[in-house]
């Protein structure tokens, strides 16, 4: 293969990593943002995909939606074995098909773009944004995490997690109620 | 030695939690390690930054899976589709992001990546080159290193499978 070939091979194959995937990215977040930018009515989309959810979308969101958060939950803890990440578009088929509906709706109720995860310690996740180019590559999530009292919280506590995406590398944490939080992660 | 019994039985009620082994075709069985690399591996794990640990396994995943899915779709496919599925089976939020459920799981996505990689077809110095790419021209040691155990591992013909050690818990 001569060098010029190389190198159109080589922007080709990033560009699959890079390009593709962030359009990905800058569409996951948009329902999840659609109450913030409602009331910021000169938002562009490209605005919305730059810009985490605001602390007070992912409470406003929590409080309404409680009991499904809650129910959303204790479904991913007892579905943990046959999936531990969770979207609208990508539900294992080893899923009792009532189930995979239960999740659609229960996940559309609060956001149809959200992604659910569990770990074994019993954290689950509501993700309501993803910056990043690749699962390979740096990346920062916010949304609403439960926290079961014996896990380790693997960030401090902050009062306020609008800027977090201009800390560094970590976990923050905001008090929800009880033992769910927001959280903002960003990885290198 | 699997919870419940089980490779792909991952939820164990003794708060041991699988992580990553490889067993060549000599039938020699090693432990692939990674380095904590930041502060929110470190307190996910309850360990300093730089401590040396297995490659811990997120919930419901068999990483010999994923290579056997691999290595059948693979060299199926012709070069633009291959690139194409690969890049979105690595898709960020998507199925295999699994550093979105927890920090420490990031190594594991690199040690998969080039695992799955070289069992698509891919050069490894291909996928390296793709790791930097993606992190600005140059990847953090520690991520090229786990990408590179995950290449070693399938070249020198192992088989992954998963052990239960004291986890995060």
């Amino acid at each position: 293969m001569s060098y010029r070939r190389m190198q159109i091979a080589v922007t080709l194959i990033i560009s699959f990593f890079v390009a593709a995937p962030s359009f990905v990215v800058a569409g996951a977040g948009e329902s999840a943002t659609r109450e913030a930018r409602s009331s910021e009515s000169t938002s562009t989309r490209a605005d919305a995909a730059r810009h985490f959810p605001p602390d007070r979308t992912l409470i406003a969101v929590f409080h309404a939606h409680r009991s499904t958060f809650e129910r959303l939950r204790q479904m991913a803890v007892e579905d943990m074995q046959i999936q531990a990440i969770f979207s609208e578009s990508a539900l294992s088929d080893n899923l009792s098909e009532a189930k995979r509906q239960e999740y659609k709706s229960r996940l559309a109720e609060i956001d149809s773009h959200v992604t659910l995860t569990v770990d074994f310690d019993g954290t689950v996740r509501f993700i309501f944004q993803v910056r990043g180019d690749s699962a390979v590559g740096p990346g920062s999530l916010k949304g609403v995490e439960f926290l079961p009292k014996t896990a380790r919280p693997g960030g401090p506590l902050r009062r306020d997690l609008d800027l977090a995406d201009k800390w560094g590398d970590g976990i923050f944490l905001r008090p929800l109620a009880g033992r769910w939080f927001i959280f903002f992660q960003r990885t290198e | 030695m699997y919870a419940r019994g089980s490779s792909i039985s991952l939820s164990d009620p003794l708060g041991l939690d699988p992580a990553v082994t490889v067993t060549l075709p000599d039938g020699t069985k090693y432990v692939p390690v990674t380095y904590v690399k930041n502060s929110a591996q470190a307190a996910k794990l309850g360990v300093k930054v730089g401590t040396l640990v297995p490659i811990a396994v997120p919930p419901s995943v068999c990483p010999q899976n994923a290579v056997e899915y691999w290595r059948a779709a693979g060299p199926a496919l012709d070069f633009y589709t291959r690139w194409s599925d690969f890049g979105h089976y690595w898709a960020p939020n998507g199925p295999h992001d699994f550093k979105i459920i927890n920090p420490m799981y990031d190594a594991y996505g690199n040690f998969e990546f080039g695992a799955t990689g070289v069992a698509a077809g891919f050069f490894p110095s291909t996928l390296q080159a793709i790791a930097d790419a993606i992190h600005g021209a140059h990847n953090n040691p520690i991520n090229t290193q786990d990408i590179a155990s995950g290449i070693h591992a399938i070249q020198a013909g192992g088989t992954l499978g998963t052990f239960d050690y004291p986890g995060p818990r």
